[in-house]
């Protein structure tokens, strides 16, 4: 059978060159041809819908830009793909390969309008001047926190970006670099955004719920983050606390700011919570050892303990539901100053 | 003001008379210059339609508009900004200024304005914005409320948002949809295809559900809500729903966070109609022709004053596939909320927001961004009225029937019909139809028929038509045509044709039908394993009652009644003394039951479930697939001695609800539809097949129950999220959290609930299990010094250890089931229930609702915990929905 397969192809000529290319050109796809075969007999020869088939209902007119199931590609190729059963358009998986359905769905896209177009850039916020706020979703972080829907993102203009699941009260991470690439703008919305600094913390297990609060017999309250304030060159989150039940037992706020340590911005969160009378809030209490003091006028004011990799936190005697979180791996003297100076500048109202 | 706005708006040229005003030159502003060869309808004569100028980098997809006290509009975009519109009204459009008052907000697609104070809904949370310092930029986000819902799928929407006279906000959430079964719509968090009630406070209340895509919210000025939907699964058109308390607009997946549903466990089906659609939804109000409507936006209630040259009271509503203004009005019939609808204002733009300014003029906002529809997929438009007369219906209205004439409507016309015009069967015309309730996307329309109208009359002053028909039934749609009128000045009618939404006739008993019909579902495009029990896998006879059957292979013999059997496992055949039953163990409710039946050449047999459905099978096509005593509707049985399918869809009794046979298909054929059998018991009923005297062979018996025993227990969910922190790993498995899910991997391990006095009580979750992985769940567990001791209900689709799911052990006790009951990474509802009674404490294990395995222990286990187990490397073990009633 070999030989004989042999044979015949040492008789037939080759194909002269010419005929090579056209074979070719007719090997590429024309989707017009295509479309005119399979589509123009229910959506018209232009695509206005007014095609000559006998239908059930009116099929699309792609000129004005309407789908069934959305006009992203990935969409319109589904529904070549598959169908849309109960209405008269067919499935092409059988009969079309992917290359062809794929050809066919931008050929349809093309025909109507022109979309919302996201102009290259115009989806990043940048940080300007004062710090900014963003609602949206947030995409995992390998390690770290899953996706969540419902994030607050703050940014600031020194280009550190905090990130919070807002109805958990819980920051999970923390970028430095550019703010925000509002990928939702895009196509049929609802991406997670795009974080475009680089990451510098993730919330671990050795951070062990230190921004969280606990109600007097331990237990981790609930904590949600309410409003989101621009205050000049920091911001106020407030937010609420909950127990297990569900009901509120107190509240409070979170100012983040920044000291500045040998000219580099070190980030500060200072939690202040307060519960009802009869159930006053606290916060887990801090593993280890202290590594540090703060002293104000030779007293000490708090004692200073790590809150896993490359958190400082802070509880202070003399207020009560008081706790600073510093993002700093290290208790220095210039850290210590900064801190000092900071406290008392807020101290004085300023 | 309206009146000065009216007065600038230049008359109509009039050709013949040179001293007429020349119509202003819109080509500037009006974007769709005839020159662009679009066809303009001639409605486009009255209104005006422009764009506003927008600075430089602004799309404007509008999601809410409102304006402030002080006349500036405020407009939120799906691109999370907040924009402020200076000057909107100003006729000259260079007077108009935007500029940009917030963004970083999650799609905003709703606005209310109180006090002056800007509220955007977006996705997550309904959000107060503050400017504290004045300086018209915002400065704070407040959240007001978040108690719903949010996976994180990208079609989440948040609809809204209008205020009630006494300041709630009404809002609609969008369901999100199946991956990869992208046809379905999913509400896997609390509220997703719900319409919910904000108070000022922040407090939620889920108000109605069955929404799919509810885009449009309004309250109208009798504080009636309003909302559209958007035709796909289980939506036959786009809707205008009227919603009070309670309702439910027929999308199923929006039950799942119903009471009755969650105390129970039950998961509405993706493809099955839920129990409650066939007397429990609320009819729609109007449907809109799908012509007119692909996507519906928001409506609003037109203002007093005719600014815009639509009655007071009468709704405008945006439409954005076909992009434009659509009118429609409402009344009430027999207690229930009817209507018609026709366009208005066509080739505006893809319209997704409407809101209705001082002066009459109606602001669109615009967007199509991932749904579709007509350009300009983005911006803000202006349409107003010329304020001059048009030839338009005014409205209409049912009228009823009296002793001499048939039921009928009323139609004013806007001015007297000129002259010469007849009414006739030849210049009006009436066709009816309705839609399916089904699962795939929309509905075509059915059951068209031209209508015969006895009385088609004009009014003494040419002002009203009425129309008069025998055919007229409640639970259709009509629309008329009326051909040729004109206005005795001239004027065409502009929109011939008109919709209305009939769900009672005036007088008479009222209908329980709806425009949109129950029917039997089309055929599955899904993975057909979910809740499926399938009761002759593996161990083909572990799941019925059958002595004298057995697993075997069957070809014709000699025998005319019987078959000749030899060693193997692809039939199950009576063959000993007094096999002339078969049935299943279990009892079902509602249910989906397919079989494979072969016949001897004298075979017969009578498949029975309960009370409800009796079916012949016989050789004979005229007989075979007869139900309850009614012949087959065709023939599709194909003899004997071949293998033949037969599905039967069936539903018990329940309350008002009588028994029904939905379908039953012998071969992929179609036999019987829509046999309602009244006077059933409704008790769960297992399936039987008596032969008598001949041998029937069956195969790969399946049935999917489609409800849930009932339950009036309180359910204690175990909500693993927020109580993470008291479960307790003990072993070498990994067990996380993934969303809803728990995932269970590695090694041999016990994941402890957080109680451990557990005694007497019912467990449920939905469980899952890959490809030769396995695990348990441990009722009234306790650790031992030689590991675990309890209960141990195991979750097993393919290990081959000849304990599957379902099975019951304890120590070395067991009560295995070998019946591939369940497939492998499929869901299926897991029930166990462990109580003290006579003769020790009995385990029953159900799946899918349906008791599969029990067992009674002599010697109890007092109280303990419960444990979630993952058996072995390789394993993925999943369970939601973990929830306990004692």
């Amino acid at each position: 059978m070999l030989d004989l397969l042999l044979s015949a192809a040492l008789v037939a000529p080759l194909p002269a060159p010419a005929a090579l290319l056209a074979s070719r050109e007719s090997a590429r796809l024309d989707t017009a041809a295509l479309y005119a075969e399979h589509c123009a007999k229910c959506h018209g020869t232009n695509g206005d819908g007014k095609g000559t088939a006998d239908l059930d209902r009116p099929a699309r007119s792609f000129l004005d830009g309407g789908y069934s199931y959305g006009n992203t590609r990935k969409a319109v190729l589904r529904s070549v793909t598959y169908g849309i059963p109960g209405t008269p358009m067919p499935a092409f998986a059988e009969t079309l390969g992917e290359e062809e359905r794929t050809a066919l769905a931008d050929f349809v896209i093309a025909m109507g309008p022109k979309g919302t177009v996201v102009e290259p850039g115009a989806s990043q916020i940048a940080i300007e001047d004062v710090p900014r706020v963003v609602h949206g979703m947030m995409p995992a972080i390998p390690g770290g926190p899953s996706r969540e829907p419902r994030s607050l993102v703050v940014g600031f203009p020194n280009g550190t970006t905090l990130r919070y699941a807002r109805t958990r009260g819980t920051l999970d991470a923390v970028y430095v670099g550019q703010f925000l690439d509002r990928r939702d703008w895009g196509g049929r919305g609802g991406s997670p955004l795009e974080p475009l600094g680089t990451l510098t913390w993730k919330r671990g297990e050795d951070f062990a719920n230190a921004d969280q609060c606990t109600s007097k017999d331990g237990k981790l309250l609930a904590r949600s983050i309410r409003g989101a304030h621009v205050i000049g060159q920091g911001v106020r989150l407030d937010f609420t606390l909950t127990d297990a039940d569900g009901q509120r037992v107190g509240g409070g706020q979170e100012f983040l700011g920044f000291v500045e340590v040998n000219g580099i911005p070190v980030g500060m969160r200072t939690i202040v919570s307060v519960g009802r009378a009869d159930a006053p809030v606290d916060y887990p209490d801090a593993a280890g050892d202290p590594i540090g003091t703060l002293e104000v006028d030779g007293e000490v004011a708090s004692e200073v303990r790590r809150a896993g990799d490359g958190v400082l936190v802070l509880d202070f005697r003399a207020a009560r539901g008081v706790r600073t979180l510093i993002h700093a791996s290290e208790w220095t003297e210039a850290l210590a100053e900064a801190v000092l100076a900071s406290l008392l500048q807020k101290k004085e109202g300023n | 003001m309206l009146l000065t706005a009216i007065a600038l708006a230049a008359p109509l040229q009039n050709a013949d008379d040179p001293e007429a005003t020349p119509r202003p030159d819109f080509s500037g502003i009006w974007r769709q210059a005839p020159a662009d060869g679009r066809d303009y309808p001639a409605d486009r004569d009255h209104w005006t339609v422009e764009d506003l100028p927008l600075p430089a980098g602004c799309v404007m997809e509008v999601g809410g508009m409102g304006f402030l006290s002080d006349g500036r509009l405020v407009i939120a975009t799906r691109r999370g900004q907040v924009w402020i519109v200076e000057n909107p009204l100003a006729d000259d459009l260079s007077e108009v200024q935007v500029t940009l008052f917030h963004e970083g907000l999650w799609e905003g697609l709703g606005l209310s304005i109180v006090d002056d104070q800007i509220h955007v809904l977006q996705r997550g949370e309904l959000s107060r914005l503050e400017d504290d310092d004045g300086d018209g930029v915002c400065d704070a986000v407040v959240t007001v409320a978040d108690d719903w819902g949010v996976s994180g799928h990208y079609h989440e929407f948040a609809f809204g948002l209008p205020r009630t006279k006494d300041g709630d906000w009404f809002m609609g959430l969008n369901v999100s949809f199946g991956d990869p079964e992208w046809w379905h719509g999913r509400s896997t968090v609390p509220y997703r295809g719900w319409v919910m009630r904000v108070s000022p406070d922040g407090t939620v209340v889920p108000w109605a559900a069955g929404v799919r895509s509810p885009n449009g919210v309004a309250v109208d000025s009798k504080d009636r809500l309003f909302v559209t939907d958007n035709q796909g699964d289980w939506v036959a058109s786009s809707p205008i729903y009227h919603v009070e308390k309670g309702d439910f607009f027929g999308h199923p997946k929006s039950l799942n966070w119903t009471d009755g549903y969650r105390a129970s466990g039950m998961v509405a089906d993706d493809e099955i109609p839920p129990a409650m659609a066939a007397t429990g939804r609320k009819p729609v109000a109007v449907w809109i022709p799908y012509q007119w409507s692909r996507s519906t936006g928001n409506l609003l209630e037109i203002a007093p004053g005719g600014a815009f040259g639509v009655p007071e009271g009468q709704f405008v509503v945006a439409e954005l596939t076909n992009g434009m203004i659509l009118r429609a009005g409402f009344e009430e019939v027999q207690g229930v909320t009817q209507g018609w609808v026709l366009p208005l204002v066509q080739k505006i733009g893809s319209v997704n927001r409407v809101l209705q300014a001082p002066d009459g003029s109606i602001f669109c906002g615009l967007t199509n961004r991932g749904w579709g529809g007509l350009a300009p997929a983005d911006g803000l438009v202006r349409v107003r009225h010329d304020g001059e007369a048009l030839m338009e219906y005014a409205d209409m209205r049912i009228v009823d029937a009296t002793d001499e004439l048939a039921f009928g409507f009323e139609l004013d016309f806007t001015e007297p019909v000129a002259d010469g015009w007849e009414a006739t069967p030849e210049t009006v015309s009436m066709i009816q139809y309705d839609y399916d309730y089904w699962w795939e996307y929309g509905s075509p329309e059915r059951h068209t028929s031209s209508m015969e109208l006895s009385t088609i009359a004009l009014s003494d002053d040419r002002r009203t038509l009425t129309v008069r028909s025998e055919d007229m039934i409640p639970a259709t749609c009509v629309r008329l045509t009326a051909r040729g009128v004109t206005s005795e000045a001239g004027g065409a009618l502009v929109h011939p044709t008109i919709s209305y939404t009939i769900n009672q006739l005036p007088s008479g008993p009222r209908t329980n039908a709806y425009v949109s019909k129950v029917v039997p579902p089309p055929p599955s495009r899904q993975d057909t394993n979910a809740g499926v029990l399938r009761l002759s896998w593996g161990d083909a006879l572990g799941q019925f009652d059958a002595p004298g059957w057995e697993l075997c292979d069957a070809a014709l013999g000699e025998d005319a009644k019987g078959f000749e059997t030899s060693i193997g496992n692809g039939a199950l055949v009576g063959t000993g003394e007094g096999a002339d039953s078969f049935a299943t163990r279990g009892a079902f409710g509602d249910a989906y039951a397919r079989l494979d039946f072969m016949l001897p050449r004298s075979g017969s047999g009578e498949l029975r479930f309960g009370d409800v459905a009796n079916i012949l099978l016989s050789n004979d096509p005229k007989v075979c697939g007869t139900v309850n005593g009614r012949a087959p509707g065709a023939e599709a049985a194909t003899g004997a001695g071949q293998w033949q399918t037969l599905e039967v869809f069936y539903r018990i009794a329940r309350g008002d609800a009588p028994a029904a046979i939905d379908r039953v298909t012998l071969n992929g054929k179609t036999i019987q539809e829509d046999l309602e059998v009244p006077g059933t018991s409704g008790t769960r009923v297992p399936m039987v097949l008596e032969t008598g005297e001949s041998q029937v062979a069956l195969r790969d018996i399946r049935v999917k129950p489609l409800d849930r025993p009932e339950d009036g227990r309180e359910w204690r969910f175990l909500d693993v999220a927020n109580t993470w922190d008291d479960w307790e790993l003990v072993g070498d498995a990994n067990f996380e959290l993934a969303g809803d899910e728990l995932v269970g991997r590695g090694a041999l391990g016990h994941l402890w609930a957080p109680m451990d006095d557990l005694g007497d009580f019912t467990m449920r979750a939905r469980v899952q299990v890959n490809s030769n992985g396995a695990g348990a769940v441990v009722l009234r567990a306790k650790e031992t010094a030689g590991g675990v001791d309890g209960y141990v209900v195991r979750i097993n689709t393919s290990f081959p250890d000849g304990s599957l799911t379902g099975s019951i052990s304890r120590g070395e006790t067991a009560a295995a089931v070998r019946t591939e009951l369940v497939a492998t990474d499929t869901w299926a509802d897991l029930e166990v229930d462990v109580r003290n009674g006579e003769g020790g404490a009995t385990v029953v294990v159900s799946l899918n609702g349906v008791e599969v395995n029990r067992v009674t222990d002599p010697d109890p286990l007092p109280a303990g915990g419960l444990a979630l187990r993952n058996d072995h490397e390789g394993t993925v073990v999943k369970f939601q929905n973990l929830r306990i009633a004692r």
